[in-house]
């Protein structure tokens, strides 16, 4: 059990879930696995304290959900960098459980951050677990948390709003509407992030088409526009292997042209989004494109030129 | 069984009582020496057989070279100090070095001595009109060039890469237009003049500054940790072989007046910057380690060079304190370790093969038995490190607590620690071409400076994790080039640092 611990520190502690979890998985038969991860939540080394933590999420069902509600509550009070670490792996744990109890305890969470008017960061995090855990019983204290809480810290919590009230047909209307502000929209892309349904895919159209109508903006200046188009490129990306064939080819193609408009954005984030989309969606006559709009920083310019590769071994094929 | 003769063991004693911290510089060198010339020996004599018998202490005088000061009061050298090996479990050897003066004849370089590597570099690339052009706009750049390797230098590359293991530093697009590469141009200025001409002589050969760049950023690299492990025999073997020649920490600091000179290049913004670096490494660079630079950067493009036997090469150094091991004894070694006590740990040498013969058959190797230490258990390991592979490491953890506090002091706000990277608007960021899986990555520090620019430090918690930590850093970079991004090591030293365009760094407050 000592390798088993070793093993899932080190792996959580360089962000190899794939690994946590198959780690976990390996031991979840044997009975100690659980004894092992609850004592390790008592460590004073937070790196150890936020692998039990993920390995409980990974165990699930309603006694992690309970001990990890315990854990959350102890490192809160900590009150340190360590414990809001902790804090922030519980969220994420929680979200993950499918047991009851890990819904109500993220409602708890919600009610503290609204009570204490926590920052942003810790909103964002609960929003996405909640969007994860999904339920309209979830509505009303969203709804409440809201009225409660400055419009400056609701963060993602405004985004999980609009997804938990509409339909996917809704959703669709509310993304094309030029009079729904792209900051909102950025909002309910990024909760998208933690889970996109399957449900929902058909709804990116509408969200790509906002895009292509701010992207003149998005290319000149570094703004609302760059970032929701640099937003909704990681979303697409994040999901790549379920996204990509699932877009019709019309859809397929106006990201293609988006992604070629920005890959001159002068928001690096965007441009890079954009480069790394178009290798997805791209043709062979893009790689000049990319290579004319290659960043000079060796890091970003490596993206571009895999990019441009790709693209032309496309070609070859 | 103890196989320490009793003089061996009395120059042990010897190496005890006049262990001094080695210098950094040649300045400073040159002062130690000025102080333990008459106890160590220099010069090519030490496998002559003039050698006397005990140490005599130099007078005070004003004479203007050493070694004619040397002469001039009749000063005699003592035996060279010894290197001693320890048997560990598993078959590993600790090989401990006394503190090393290198010989003063090795403080010179003739352009004799290098014509025929300098012919060979030539004919594999001829000077040419210089493509040299000074691109500094980008500070805080991460290997930042200009252009495309020609295909000569790109066969170059691939030999180096073949020889040594990959590039621990990234590598320019094109290593003859890159800022370190014209740095070890003009460096030669400053150097002394007992090298300056041959320095003059193989730097203006292309090629041969090639390999030295390929040297800087594939061999010295690996200094970069503090606890430096070569895992690729080649590298391994040739770390064992150059210490026995010239001195482990001699070695490190030679490589440490590469990375340095690594580091201020790339960290320079006008040509004022660039040409203080070159000074620095210029007069830093004593002949001896001219000399190594020569056989390291040779060693790495064999094929490319195949005029120059290795034995030739290693002539060059031959004269040094040890001979070379025979090749049997070090072409086995699998790994070598540089640990932080100063002693070099190598595993995998044959089954069977004696110690002794490690050292090669002229060394002053001595063997220190069990109760010479180290044998129960193994190597004491560094305790500056946690457990491997897991960041439960006091030092890691000060160096992130004292950078937040230090951040917070600064007026930074969204102090994280260890969490997962956000850019600065608090939301979560994804490399957007993952490495094996891992979309997100989890900054030791990260804050949002007063000017709303987040900042993101990662630290090198464990030496044997350069790799996966290299990684991180570019992966952080991929997921928020808005942000800035920085890799270092527990003692301070920078690795990487990324500034986004635009950005100024440091900026007030920090």
């Amino acid at each position: 059990m000592e390798q088993f611990q070793e093993e899932l520190v080190d792996a959580c502690a360089w962000g190899e879930e794939d690994r946590a979890r198959e780690l976990v998985s390996r031991f979840r038969a044997e009975p100690m696995t659980r004894v092992v991860l609850e004592a390790m939540l008592q460590e004073p080394d937070a790196t150890t304290r936020q692998a039990a933590v993920f390995g409980l999420g990974e165990l699930g069902g309603a006694a992690s959900a309970l001990r990890l509600e315990q854990q959350l509550v102890l490192e809160e009070a900590q009150g340190d960098y360590d414990g809001d670490s902790v804090v922030e792996e519980v969220i994420r744990a929680l979200g993950r459980i499918e047991a009851e109890g890990a819904r109500a305890a993220l409602v708890r969470k919600l009610e503290r951050l609204v009570t204490a008017g926590s920052k942003p960061g810790n909103m964002n995090s609960v929003a996405h677990a909640l969007w994860k855990r999904r339920h309209p019983d979830l509505l009303p204290v969203i709804r409440q948390s809201l009225s409660q809480l400055d419009p400056k810290v609701s963060g993602s919590l405004q985004g999980l709003l609009v997804l938990l009230e509409k339909t996917p047909d809704e959703l669709q209307a509310w993304a094309r509407d030029p009079s729904v502000t792209l900051e909102y929209k950025t909002r309910v892309v990024t909760v998208l992030d933690a889970d996109l349904p399957e449900a929902l895919l058909t709804t990116l159209s509408s969200f790509i088409s906002a895009a292509s109508a701010s992207s003149e903006e998005a290319v000149s200046q570094t703004g609302e526009a760059s970032y929701y188009c640099n937003r909704l490129f990681t979303l697409l990306l994040l999901y790549k292997e379920q996204v990509i064939p699932a877009l019709s080819e019309e859809t397929r193609s106006e990201l293609r042209t988006l992604a070629r408009r920005l890959v001159a954005s002068v928001d690096p984030n965007c441009s890079l989004g954009a480069a790394v989309v178009l290798e997805s969606v791209g043709l062979p006559e893009d790689a000049p494109l990319l290579e004319t709009h290659r960043p000079a920083e060796p890091i970003l310019a490596k993206v571009f030129d895999d990019a441009a590769r790709a693209l032309r071994s496309r070609q070859k094929e | 069984m103890r196989i320490v003769p009793s003089l061996l063991r009395v120059t042990l004693a010897l190496s005890l009582i006049l262990a001094a911290a080695c210098a950094t510089s040649r300045e400073q060198l040159r002062a130690d020496r000025g102080q333990q010339q008459a106890q160590f020996p220099a010069g090519g004599s030490q496998h002559s057989e003039s050698r006397t018998s005990g140490p005599q202490r130099a007078k005070s005088t004003a004479v203007a070279h050493p070694q004619e000061r040397a002469l001039a009061e009749g000063i005699t050298w003592a035996e060279p100090l010894p290197v001693h090996i320890d048997s560990l479990p598993g078959g590993r050897l600790r090989l401990s070095f006394p503190p090393q003066v290198s010989s003063l004849d090795q403080e010179r370089l003739s352009v004799e001595e290098i014509r025929p590597l300098l012919a060979a570099f030539m004919s594999f690339r001829p000077r040419a009109t210089p493509r040299l052009r000074l691109m500094l706009e980008t500070p805080g750049g991460t290997g930042s060039s200009q252009g495309t390797a020609a295909p000569w230098e790109l066969r170059l590359r691939e030999e180096f890469v073949s020889q040594y293991g990959p590039a621990l530093l990234p590598m320019p697009e094109s290593l003859e237009t890159s800022r370190l590469y014209l740095a070890l141009k003009l460096s030669t200025r400053y150097m002394d003049d007992g090298i300056r001409e041959a320095a003059q002589e193989l730097f203006s050969a292309p090629a041969f500054l090639a390999s030295v760049s390929l040297s800087v950023l594939v061999y010295f690299a690996a200094w970069l940790a503090p606890e430096p492990l070569f895992s690729k025999a080649f590298a391994a073997a040739l770390t064992v072989r150059l210490s026995l020649l010239v001195g482990l920490v001699e070695l490190g600091q030679l490589a440490r007046a590469c990375l340095r000179l690594y580091q201020e290049a790339e960290a320079a913004t006008t040509p004022q910057q660039l040409e203080a670096a070159s000074e620095r490494f210029g007069k830093a660079l004593g002949g001896t380690s001219l000399r190594v630079l020569v056989v390291v950067a040779s060693l790495g493009v064999p094929q490319v060079l195949p005029k120059v036997p290795e034995g030739g090469l290693w002539t060059l150094l031959s004269p040094m304190r040890h001979a070379p091991a025979s090749g049997l004894a070090l072409e086995s070694i699998a790994t070598a370790h540089v640990v932080a006590d100063g002693s070099l740990i190598i595993a995998g040498v044959a089954a069977g093969t004696s110690a002794a013969s490690v050292c090669g058959e002229l060394a002053t190797c001595s063997m220190m038995d069990d109760a010479g230490g180290a044998s129960n258990g193994g190597p004491k390991l560094s305790t500056r490190y946690g457990k491997p592979h897991t960041r439960q490491n006091p030092p890691h953890n000060e160096a992130i607590e004292a950078e937040l506090a230090k951040r917070e002091a600064a007026g930074h706000t969204d102090l994280r620690k260890n969490q997962p990277q956000q850019n600065a608007n608090k939301v979560d960021v994804y490399d957007r071409k993952p490495i094996k899986g891992v979309s997100f990555r989890k900054p030791d520090v990260s804050s949002v400076r007063p000017d709303g620019i987040r900042h993101n430090t990662n630290y090198v918690s464990n030496p044997r994790d350069m790799q996966r930590e290299l990684d991180a850093f570019e992966a952080m970079g991929r997921a928020d080039p808005s942000a800035i991004h920085e890799l270092y090591l527990l003692d301070g030293t920078l690795v990487r640092r990324y500034v986004p365009p635009g950005v100024g760094f440091p900026s007030m407050g920090r």
